[in-house]
């Protein structure tokens, strides 16, 4: 009889193994044929092999995070590293309230006599309605109880956080009989910050129900009385609130109500709602009560922009456990090392940022010591919020980073690249139009920069998008891209103040007084060139000498006249360009940026620190150039390319 | 290529007791082929575990009208069936004798064993069951 090999656990393996065994034996012969009866019952069993095989394997492998691949699985391992899944997070908008006393409609009193100076107040859970870009109407909500400050004589709250989402309530009542009973609230769009918890003695008696209940972060600081409660995700992505045993936590007894309410939240849906918010048009509206109405107003950042929502997020995917549960763990909810604060950050923003990056003062330049620099670039948009980065560094990190470092959030370094890209392609190879091809190299533009730059370390290889592009058609014969580097200012008008512009790469400087590559987009300034006393303003551009320095001019007939010859300098071996006292009164098409580009010296771009490079997908110039093969070509052609 | 073994010996598929013995039923030699024969006749698509390619594909004709079509189309899946997977059989005839009125279908397989001059027989009748 031979050995019994159990090193594979295949259906024909283990059947091969099961005839081998057979071999041994003299009283059945038939196993090798796949009509006999023998043969049926080695399937039966080699099947039966496999399939216990095959579930013990699923079964050993739901038991590591690295393998597992079933959510329960993996949100109960990381619960072993004491690493508790994301749940939905609600978008937040900062608004101020005014309430307006209106007056009563029988008596003609004025409601206003009712309304009396600091006593008015915004009590949680009202509602108010935003539509976001597609027209859709996403509803907000105050979670805390806000009151009303007299100035000016008018009803005000500054800065109060709406929380998108609608308020929900849940109830259990206890039966300690049962051993079984979880108190789990069916819904898995919970925002489980927002939970509120309270518990009654009975369903009548209401005792208890003034008791304030919080989630519990730590249970070292715990003991019997204290009124805490537990999260933990539960079966299908819902979540469990659970109470302690009267040692660690106060215990829920036999007959108490508990009431359990919850911001129900569309996640990513609720950010960028409100900055098309205008005293013409308001973004948020509330209902109106008998005495008062509310104009609500979005906070506006330092540029007088208004700010949108942002914090929105879904529920953390299965992968994103399985990769920062352990970071996680490494950190410690402490932000000491360069890691720990990138596993904290990514905890809370995995979803929404491109990448992160993170270095010390020290490394800064110029090196600030004390502080650590945070950069953050968020999906589809170039910066973060004012109100996110701040909330950022107050509430995710101050209170976990060491005492004497303060950690500054700081805008990514973005740089645009815009190619100019000629094709030369065979018309007989191609069905496809000249504006067709012209579309899809446009497409496959943008989608070079979304799988290869838009990250933190990532730089940009001509060659490589040469033949990406190349490879669109078959009736590409080649392709020629040149660049422009382009950085956007957001200037002070009316000030001046300098400004430092680093593109960090070699630009085109073949030799002294070359023409200009330097070039912007036009603002408003003063005509210095006028004699009159006061100056006209007039629209002007940026260029240089060709000697390091920067010029402002104006175009007169297409000719530039210069108005200032030396407003900066431009430094071409790394890329500085400073201007000096730059006072720029605005921009001709109403928005509030200058666009300055230049001309690099190689087609390679690298970057450095926080530095991203992005596609501007606003400014891809494509020329299609038709030509025929070049077997084609005679003696009598002068030049190349030939057209067709 | 397998020769007839006299000695090869082979479970009754319905495992039926042996009266004498006590114990399951078991076939020799030539009566072991005839059951294989029957076996693989019947067996269905998928019915091997990951092996859906052995079967002989009657049952698939399961709803289709009885005409000379299918009854060569039953004849060319038997003999395809044997010739793949029973290779102790060789020289193998199978005859179709159909019944439109009964709904019934006789395959007799005509066959010989390897080393074995002789002819034997199977047939299988193909009919309702209710």
């Amino acid at each position: 009889m031979s050995d019994t090999k159990i090193n594979n656990l295949d259906f024909d393996s283990i059947k091969t193994s099961l005839k081998d065994y057979l071999r041994g034996q003299e009283q059945f012969k038939d196993y090798d044929y796949e009509g006999s009866t023998m043969n049926i019952l080695l399937d039966l069993l080699a099947y039966n092999t496999h399939y216990q095989g095959f579930y013990a394997n699923m079964v050993a492998n739901e038991a590591f995070l690295d393998s597992a691949v079933v959510r329960n699985s993996v949100v109960s391992l990381a619960k072993h590293l004491n690493y508790r899944p994301r749940s939905k997070k609600a978008a937040k908008a900062i608004v101020n309230i005014e309430l307006i006393p209106i007056t009563s409609a029988r008596g003609g009193v004025p409601a206003s006599a009712t309304v009396s100076a600091n006593k008015e107040f915004l009590p949680p859970g009202k509602t108010f309605s935003a539509r976001d870009g597609l027209g859709r109407t996403v509803n907000f909500v105050n979670l805390e109880n806000y009151r009303f400050s007299v100035v000016g004589g008018r009803f005000i709250i500054s800065n109060a956080t709406l929380y998108e989402g609608t308020l929900q309530t849940s109830s259990f009542v206890v039966n300690t009989k049962d051993v079984n009973q979880k108190f789990i609230i069916d819904d898995t769009d919970i925002d489980i910050d927002s939970l509120v918890v309270k518990v009654q003695r009975s369903v009548r008696d209401t005792s208890g129900i003034e008791d304030v209940w919080y989630r519990a972060l730590d249970i070292n600081k715990l003991d019997g009385n204290s009124l805490a409660f537990f999260v933990q995700e539960s079966e299908g992505g819902n979540w469990e609130v659970y109470f302690g045993d009267g040692i660690v936590g106060r215990s829920v007894e036999n007959g108490n109500l508990i009431s359990i309410i919850y911001l129900r939240t569309n996640g990513t849906l609720g950010n960028g709602i409100g900055n098309t918010d205008s005293e013409q048009n308001r973004t948020f509206t509330t209902t109106t009560t008998q005495t008062s109405q509310y104009i609500v107003s979005v906070v506006r950042d330092e540029n007088g922009k208004p700010s949108s929502s942002f914090g929105g997020a879904d529920s953390e995917s299965i992968n994103s456990i399985k990769y920062y549960a352990p970071k996680n763990y490494q950190a410690q909810d402490r932000a000491v090392t360069s890691t720990d604060y990138l596993a904290l950050l990514a905890k809370e923003y995995s979803l929404r940022s491109e990448s992160f990056l993170v270095w010390g003062g020290e490394e800064n330049d110029p090196p600030q010591y004390g502080k650590v620099f945070i950069s953050i670039k968020p999906k589809n948009s170039s910066k973060l919020s004012i109100t996110e980065k701040q909330s950022i560094s107050k509430s995710i990190l101050s209170p976990l980073n060491v005492l004497t470092v303060t950690p500054e959030v700081v805008d990514p370094d973005v740089t645009y690249i815009n190619p100019s890209i000629t094709i030369y392609y065979d018309p007989r190879q191609t069905t496809s139009s000249a504006d067709s091809l012209s579309q899809g190299v446009r497409e496959r533009t943008i989608l070079f920069g979304d799988n290869n730059l838009d990250q933190f370390g990532k730089n940009f290889r001509l060659s490589k998008f040469n033949s990406y592009v190349d490879g669109l058609d078959p009736s590409f014969n080649s392709s020629d891209t040149t660049l422009l580097l382009e950085k956007r200012i957001e200037p002070r008008f009316g000030q001046a103040l300098p400004y430092t512009i680093k593109y960090d790469n070699k630009l085109f400087h073949p030799v002294d007084g070359y023409p200009p590559i330097v070039s912007s987009s036009a603002f408003f300034h003063t005509d210095l060139t006028a004699t009159t006393l006061i100056k006209p303003t007039v629209v002007a551009y940026l260029d240089d000498d060709g000697y390091g320095n920067i010029r402002i001019y104006k175009l007169i007939g297409g000719d530039r006249v210069y108005l200032k010859r030396k407003a900066g300098t431009i430094n071409y071996e790394t890329g500085l360009l400073e201007i000096k006292s730059f006072i720029p009164l605005g921009i001709p098409d109403g928005t509030i940026e200058i666009n300055i580009s230049v001309k690099p010296d190689r087609g390679d771009i690298f970057v450095r620190r926080n530095q991203v490079l992005v596609i501007n997908s606003d400014k891809i110039d494509i020329t299609m150039v038709q030509e025929r093969s070049i077997i084609d070509r005679k003696a009598s052609d002068t030049g190349f390319p030939f057209l067709a | 290529m397998p020769e007839f073994n006299e000695n090869a010996a082979d479970l009754d598929i319905n495992f039926a007791r042996n009266l004498f013995t006590n114990d399951v039923t078991t076939f020799n030699g030539e009566a072991a082929i005839r059951r294989a024969l029957k076996n693989l006749m019947l067996l269905k698509s998928n019915e091997k575990p990951f092996h859906p390619e052995i079967n002989s594909g009657i049952a698939d004709l399961l709803f289709e009208n009885t005409s000379p079509i299918i009854v060569q189309e039953i004849k060319r899946r038997v003999e395809k069936v044997i010739k793949l997977y029973e290779p102790r059989v060789n020289k193998t005839i199978v005859k179709m004798q159909y019944n439109i009125d009964r709904n019934q279908v006789n395959i007799t397989v005509l066959y010989t064993i390897r080393n074995i001059k002789k002819v034997f027989d199977t047939t299988l009748t193909l009919q309702r069951t209710r």
